[in-house]
C-alpha cells in the first residue's frame, strides 16, 4: 500500500455524504418519507387528488431510498480488503473530514475534532495548540506520518485508521507534543499504550449489543422474591450493561469457574483483597448470559447481601438463609454468591455460622455456590471446618501482571468517569496509581489498590481532570504519607533543614548533616525508593542528643514529634521477642507492624539496639533492605517512608576518650571504632552496612550545655506564655544549673529533671503567692533555687564562659 | 451520488435486503425465546410446585397441582410459539415482499414523477 491519499475516490465522497446527513438528517428523511407516504395514500385513495399523491409517491419513496442507504451502507463504511492508498483505510468520520491538500497540521485539526483523537490528547494531557503551532503545514511532509499511523495500527491490530491513529502517529512527530510527554515523565511507549486504550474502548463501544435471551427465558425457572431482596443480581447488571465491557483480568480462570460449576462443585475464590474476585464473578455472568457455558446457559449469578441478612437475630438469621437457600434450589437457574464468604462462617459467640446449613447443600451438589475468601480466612475455614473446606473447587487467584492491571485500571477509569460525570482521568494518574499502589498500598493487591486510589482522588480535583499530583495527593490524605515533589515552602524547609534542627537540639553538627541530606536525597527522588528514606546507625555516650536528634526530625520534617515510633531493644533480648516485636502479645495489639502501618510517614527510633537478641536483628536486616517486612499472614507492611535510626552507646567510652584528648572523630576513628565493634562481637558486619551512615554522638561541652539549658528555659517560657510571664535566670543561676544538670555519665540527661525541680518550682511559688502577675518577667538567682551549692562536688564541664553582667540571659516568650 | 446510490441499490443493497428477511424470523425467534419455550415446552409454570407428604391423598394432591402447573406452562407457550410463527411468516411475507418490490423502486419514482406531471 503507497501513501497516497486520494480524496475523489467514492469512499471518500460517500464519507463526505455520511458527515453531511448525520444521524439528525437521517431520522428527518425517515419522518419526511413517512408524512409522505401517508398522505399519499390519502390523496390516491380518499382525497382523488392524483397529481399531488404521485409527487408525493415520489418525494416519499426517494427518501426511503436514501435512508436505507444511508443506514445500510453509507453509515457502515468498513475498511476496504485489500487496500491500494491511503484513504482505503481511513476511518469514515476522519476521511470526510480532510479537505484539499492534507498537511500535518490539518491531519491534527482534523483528528481533534473527532472523539478518538480528542481522547488521545486528554488522556496523555497534552495541550493542543502548541501541537498545531509545532506541526508542519507542507503536504510533502505527509508521507512518513502515514506510515507511522498504518504501522501503529497494524501493530496494535486495528482494522482501520482512525483518528485515533493519526493523533497517536502526529504526537509520536511533533517535538512540542515530545516536550510535554517528557515533562510528565512519560514515552512514546506511553502513547502507543493510550492508543492499544483507545482501540479497547472503540472495541467495547462498537461490538453488537450480546443476546442474553429473549421474553420466555425465565418461565421454567422459579420466581425469586427473597432472593431480590436479600441479594444482587449480578446477570441482571451484566444485561443492562450490554455486556461486561472491559477487561477480564483473570479470564483465564472462568474456563475452570463455568466447568466447575456445571459439574456441581462448588467454588472457592481465593485471593487477597483488590486482586478482582467479584469481578471474576461479573466476568463469569457475562459468559453464562452469552452462551459460552451452555450447561449453564440462562442461569443467574446472584450476590448475597451478607451486612443484610447478618443484621438479623441469629434465630431469623438461620430461618431466612434456609429460606434463600431453599428459594435458590427451587428456582433451578441460581448460583449463589457468597462475596467475603467468612461473614457467613464466622465462630463464636452471638455470631452465626452457615457451615451447618450449607455443608449437606455442598454434599448433594444441590446448589450452584461461588464463595470468596482471602487467604487468611480460607485457612481460618480450613482449620475449623476441614469437612466444609473440602466440599469446594479452590481458584486461586495471584496479583496480575502490570501490563494486565493497566488494563483493568484503564478500562476501569473509563467507567468511573461513566459514573462521575465531567471528570477525566489521565494515562499519567493512571500510571502514578500502580506505581504508588505497590509502593505505599503493600498489604492489598492489584488492581483493586490502583482503583482505590483513583477514586480516592476525585474530590481532590480542581476542575474534574485526575493527573499524576491528584492522585499523590488522595494518597497523602489517605495514608498521612508525602509522596507529591517538594512544593516551593518546603524545599525551602528541606534545605534550612539543619537550621531548623537546630533551633531545636544544640551541636551534633557531623549527626544532623548526615541526616538532612539523606531527607534531601529522598524527597528530591534521588534516594531508592524500595529502601527507607534513611538509615542511620547513631553512636554515642548517654544524654548526648541521640534520642532528641529522632525527635526533632520528626517535630521539623514529620510536622509533629509524634510522628516517632520508639522501641527499647532491650525489651526485645530473648528469641521468642520476635513475634511479640512484629505481632504483639496477647491482648495487646501494639505492635511494630501495625505502628507502621497507621504511621508509615514517621521516625522509626530503635534505643539500645545492640541489646537485641541477633534474631530480631536479622530481622531489621531485611526492614533496612528491603523497607518492608511481612506479618504471619504474608501482608507485607512497608517501611520505605519511614527513617529507621538506630541508637547505641556501644564505644562511647572509645569516643570520649577520642574527644577528650583533643582528637577529631573522623573518619579514620569511625572506621577504626567500627571495626572494634565488630571485633568484639557487638555487631554484625552486615548490620553495620545496611545503614546509610553511621553518625558519631560526641559528649557535649560547657557552651553546648548552656545552650541546652537556654533551649529548655524557652520550652518554659512556651508554657508560660499562656499567663503572659516569663522567666529568666542570671548567669550565676544558668551555671549553677548547668553545674547540677550534667552527669559524666548520662550526659545532658538530668537537665530536664534539674530545671523542673528548680525553675518550675521557683515559678509556680511565685505565680501561687502572687509575687508574679501577668506582663511579668520573673528572674531568677541563685538563692531562688534552692539547690545546694556547697556539698555537690562540680561535674566535668563545670562552669560556662561566664557572660558579662549586662548580657545577662533574657528568655522572652516564645 | 445518483449512480452511486443506484449501484448500491441494485448490488449490495437488494441481497442485504434479502437476507435481512432471515434475520427478521431469526430476531423474532430469539425476542420470543421459542428456542427454550419448545424445550421446556411442559415444565411447570414459573417452578410452581407442591412437594412433600407421604401420604397418598397428599401425593395424588400434589400430582393434581403440579400438573395444572405444567398445563399453565404449557399453555401459555404455546400461545407464544404461536404468536412467534405467525409474526415469523408475517416477517417472511413483508421481506420477500419487499425483496421483490426493491428493485421496482426506482422505476415506481420515475412513474409517479411522471404521474404527477401527466396527470
Amino acid at each position: 500500500m503507497n501513501s497516497e491519499l486520494n480524496l475523489k475516490s467514492m469512499r471518500a465522497r460517500k464519507a463526505r455524504l455520511q458527515l453531511a446527513i448525520g444521524n439528525s438528517g437521517y431520522n428527518g428523511m425517515r419522518i419526511v418519507a413517512t408524512l409522505c407516504l401517508v398522505t399519499c395514500v390519502y390523496c390516491l385513495t380518499v382525497g382523488n387528488l392524483y397529481r399531488p399523491g404521485y409527487f408525493l409517491l415520489a418525494i416519499g419513496l426517494l427518501l426511503s431510498m436514501l435512508a436505507l442507504w444511508y443506514k445500510y451502507d453509507l453509515s457502515s463504511l468498513g475498511a476496504v480488503r485489500d487496500p491500494k492508498t491511503i484513504d482505503d483505510q481511513l476511518a469514515p468520520t476522519l476521511l470526510a473530514r480532510l479537505h484539499g491538500q492534507v498537511t500535518p497540521q490539518s491531519l491534527w485539526e482534523a483528528s481533534l475534532k473527532d472523539p478518538a483523537g480528542r481522547f488521545m490528547c486528554s488522556r496523555l494531557y497534552l495541550s493542543a495548540q502548541p501541537i498545531t503551532d509545532s506541526l508542519s503545514t507542507n503536504p510533502q511532509d505527509m508521507s512518513p506520518i502515514w506510515q507511522n499511523a498504518v504501522q501503529i495500527a497494524q501493530a496494535i491490530g486495528s482494522p482501520q485508521i482512525h483518528a485515533g491513529t493519526t493523533a497517536a502517529a502526529l504526537i509520536l512527530t511533533s517535538r512540542a507534543a515530545a516536550q510535554m510527554i517528557i515533562q510528565d515523565h512519560l514515552t512514546s511507549d506511553d502513547v502507543i499504550e493510550v492508543y492499544r486504550w483507545l482501540d479497547r474502548q472503540l472495541g467495547y463501544v462498537g461490538r453488537p449489543r450480546p443476546y442474553f435471551g429473549g421474553i420466555g427465558r425465565d418461565w421454567a425457572s422459579g420466581f425469586t422474591p427473597m432472593l431480590e431482596q436479600f441479594g444482587q443480581n449480578i446477570s441482571h447488571a451484566i444485561e443492562s450493561w450490554g455486556g461486561y465491557g472491559r477487561f477480564a483480568v483473570h479470564g483465564d480462570l472462568l474456563g475452570s469457574a463455568s466447568n466447575s460449576l456445571a459439574r456441581g462443585s462448588a467454588v472457592a475464590l481465593i485471593g487477597p483483597d483488590g486482586v478482582g474476585k467479584t469481578e471474576l464473578v461479573f466476568a463469569l455472568a457475562d459468559r453464562l448470559l452469552s452462551g459460552q457455558a451452555p450447561d449453564l446457559r440462562y442461569y443467574q449469578i446472584v450476590s448475597l447481601d451478607a451486612s443484610a441478612i447478618l443484621a438479623s437475630s441469629n434465630a431469623q438469621i438461620e430461618r431466612l438463609i434456609n429460606m434463600l437457600f431453599s428459594e435458590a434450589i427451587a428456582a433451578r437457574n441460581i448460583i449463589l454468591y457468597l462475596d467475603e464468604a467468612q461473614l457467613f462462617f464466622n465462630e463464636g459467640v452471638g455470631a452465626f455460622n452457615m457451615g451447618k446449613i450449607l455443608l449437606p447443600i455442598l454434599k448433594a451438589h444441590s446448589l450452584k455456590i461461588i464463595a470468596s475468601f482471602t487467604p487468611k480466612d480460607w485457612q481460618h475455614i480450613r482449620a475449623v471446618n476441614e469437612s466444609l473446606a473440602g466440599s469446594f473447587t479452590l481458584l486461586t487467584l495471584n496479583e496480575p501482571a502490570e501490563p494486565d492491571t493497566l488494563k483493568v485500571v484503564e478500562d476501569t477509569a473509563t467507567m468511573i468517569e461513566l459514573r462521575q460525570r465531567g471528570a477525566l482521568i489521565t494515562y499519567e494518574a493512571i500510571k502514578e496509581s500502580i506505581r504508588l499502589g505497590g509502593q505505599y498500598m503493600q498489604e492489598d493487591a492489584f488492581p483493586g489498590k490502583a482503583i482505590t486510589l483513583l477514586e480516592q482522588a476525585l474530590p481532590y480535583t480542581s476542575n474534574g481532570i485526575v493527573t499524576h499530583e491528584t492522585v499523590q495527593q488522595a494518597l497523602e490524605k489517605m495514608r498521612g504519607v508525602r509522596v507529591s515533589a517538594a512544593a516551593a515552602p518546603e524545599a525551602s524547609m528541606l534545605l534550612e533543614l539543619e537550621d531548623r534542627i537546630h533551633e531545636r537540639m544544640i551541636d551534633q553538627v557531623q549527626a544532623v548533616n548526615a541526616v538532612a541530606s539523606a531527607i534531601r536525597r529522598s524527597r528530591a527522588g534521588v534516594a531508592n525508593p524500595k529502601r527507607p528514606a534513611g538509615t542511620f546507625l547513631f553512636l554515642g555516650p548517654t544524654g548526648v542528643g541521640k534520642t532528641e536528634l529522632a525527635r526533632s526530625l520528626a517535630g521539623v520534617y514529620f510536622g509533629d514529634e509524634h510522628q516517632m515510633i520508639r522501641l527499647d531493644m532491650s525489651e526485645y533480648q530473648n528469641p521468642e521477642d520476635v513475634t511479640r516485636l512484629l505481632h504483639g502479645s496477647k491482648g495487646d495489639d501494639s505492635n511494630l507492624l501495625t505502628a507502621i502501618r497507621q504511621q508509615p510517614f514517621s521516625v522509626v527510633l530503635l534505643d539500645e539496639i545492640e541489646k537485641a537478641h541477633p534474631n530480631i536483628l536479622n530481622l531489621l536486616l531485611q526492614m533496612l533492605d528491603e523497607g518492608q517486612l511481612t506479618d504471619e499472614e504474608g501482608r507485607p507492611a512497608s517501611f520505605r517512608s519511614a527513617i529507621i535510626i538506630a541508637t547505641s552507646n556501644a564505644g562511647a567510652t572509645n569516643i570520649i576518650t577520642q574527644v577528650r584528648s583533643g582528637a577529631p572523630l573522623d573518619d579514620t576513628f569511625e572506621r577504626t571504632l567500627l571495626d572494634h565493634l565488630i571485633g568484639t562481637g557487638v555487631f554484625r558486619p552486615e548490620l553495620i552496612n545496611r545503614f546509610d551512615e553511621v553518625v558519631l554522638f560526641r559528649p557535649l561541652e560547657a557552651p553546648e550545655l548552656a545552650q541546652v539549658a537556654t533551649l529548655m528555659i524557652k520550652e518554659v517560657n512556651h508554657t508560660l506564655a499562656a499567663q503572659n510571664i516569663s522567666v529568666q535566670l542570671t548567669p550565676e543561676a544558668l551555671n549553677l544549673i548547668i553545674q547540677k544538670g550534667y552527669d559524666p555519665e548520662f550526659g545532658a540527661r538530668p537537665m530536664r529533671r534539674v530545671i523542673q525541680k528548680t525553675v518550675e518550682n521557683a515559678v509556680a511559688s511565685k505565680i501561687l503567692s502572687q509575687q508574679a502577675q501577668a506582663g511579668a518577667t520573673i528572674t531568677l538567682d541563685v538563692n531562688d533555687l534552692h539547690l545546694d551549692t556547697a556539698g555537690q562536688p562540680a561535674p566535668q564541664p563545670p562552669t560556662v564562659a561566664s557572660p558579662g553582667p549586662s548580657s545577662s540571659t533574657q528568655y522572652p516568650n516564645q | 451520488m445518483i449512480f452511486e446510490l443506484l449501484s448500491w441499490w441494485y448490488g449490495p443493497g437488494w441481497v442485504q435486503a434479502i437476507k435481512r428477511i432471515y434475520k427478521w424470523a431469526h430476531d423474532i425467534s430469539l425476542a420470543l425465546s421459542a428456542g427454550q419455550l419448545i424445550r421446556s415446552l411442559f415444565e411447570p409454570w414459573r417452578r410452581i410446585v407442591s412437594t412433600g407428604g407421604r401420604s397418598l391423598d397428599v401425593k395424588i394432591k400434589n400430582f393434581l397441582d403440579n400438573l395444572v402447573s405444567r398445563a399453565v406452562g404449557a399453555s401459555v407457550r404455546i400461545l407464544v410459539l404461536i404468536t412467534a410463527g405467525a409474526a415469523m411468516v408475517a416477517a417472511v411475507i413483508f421481506g420477500l415482499f419487499v425483496a421483490v418490490v426493491w428493485p421496482l423502486t426506482p422505476l415506481l419514482i420515475l412513474y409517479s414523477v411522471y404521474r404527477g406531471i401527466a396527470g
